[in-house]
């Protein structure tokens, strides 16, 4: 191998080192969660089938927006539309949608924003280690 | 010279409008996620600011953002807002569907494209414009129906 090809491999291995330093696999994610939901609830084990139920859940808290399922639609793996405004979104199994739950920060900030909106709370630590335990069993 | 001035208006209102190259990146995943990142030339600055101001209840939702957050994105709107002169881009109840400029550019969609249910909402730019997501309201518009 030439040198101007081992420097080539050796930055495309400090790019990719790089890349993924920061990002995580959906099921780190579940263990994170789990983690930290074990704190308050000792034994916590990660729940799809009550994910489920939380995703299909009416909370009712807004008129518009009642559950995850207006937006997203009953099947995660199915592309959604915001029932406000129209606009498309990505499906949210990451089996269809290979970003989601990959970033750490990204996924905080939409459970903020939708738990408060929807469910009118955040989401515990549980819930959101239920939620996403679900979304990884969706299959397209 | 009729001829002429005839083109120079229609070139003009021809134009795509298009979010600017000074787009902060957050204005595109922070409002551009629930809605199309609509172009701040759409609506006055003055009116902008009251939609920045009041993002705790933004047309029924919680959009509250962060001072942090919120400040790149209230710079850039009021440096790329329409004139607070220009009563063309005056938007009634601060929606910028509702400005003379908008009803103009859209004066032929019929009433059944407007309820189709790609379309929904007039602020549902995507419905038509396939570009709108990437900021760009152009002309590569099918409208669903027909017009």
């Amino acid at each position: 191998m030439s040198l101007a090809a081992l420097r080539l491999a050796g930055a495309l291995l400090g790019f990719l080192l790089a890349s993924s330093a920061a990002a995580e696999f959906p099921a780190e994610m579940v263990a994170r969660y789990a983690a930290d939901a074990a704190k308050a609830q000792p034994g916590y084990v990660p729940s799809a089938a009550a994910g489920r139920e939380f995703f299909l859940r009416r909370f009712d808290v807004s008129a518009e927006l009642p559950g995850c399922a207006t937006c997203h639609t009953e099947n995660p793996a199915a592309r959604g539309k915001h029932a406000i405004t129209g606009k498309r979104i990505a499906p949210l199994a990451p089996s269809a949608n290979l970003d989601r739950f990959t970033d750490g920060a990204h996924v905080e900030k939409w459970f903020k924003r939708n738990c408060t909106e929807i469910v009118g709370r955040e989401c515990t630590a549980a819930e959101k280690a239920n939620f996403v335990s679900f979304l990884l069993t969706v299959r397209p | 010279m009729l001829a002429a001035v005839t083109l120079a208006i229609a070139s003009r209102a021809d134009a795509d409008i298009r979010l600017p190259d000074d787009t902060p990146p957050s204005y595109r995943t922070e409002c551009g996620t629930c809605h199309d990142p609509f172009a701040p030339q759409l609506m006055r600055k003055a009116d902008w600011k009251q939609v920045v101001a009041g993002l705790d209840r933004h047309y029924g939702v919680n959009a509250a953002l962060s001072a942090d957050e919120v400040q790149p994105i209230a710079a850039f709107l009021d440096r790329r807002g329409a004139d607070d002169a220009d009563a063309r881009m005056a938007a009634a109840e601060l929606r910028l569907t509702a400005t003379e400029y908008f009803r103009r550019r859209h004066a032929s969609v019929s009433r059944a494209a407007w309820a189709h249910a790609d379309v929904k909402r007039p602020s549902n730019c995507g419905g038509c414009h396939f570009t709108s997501d990437q900021g760009v309201f152009g002309h590569d518009v099918s409208i669903p129906g027909g017009r």
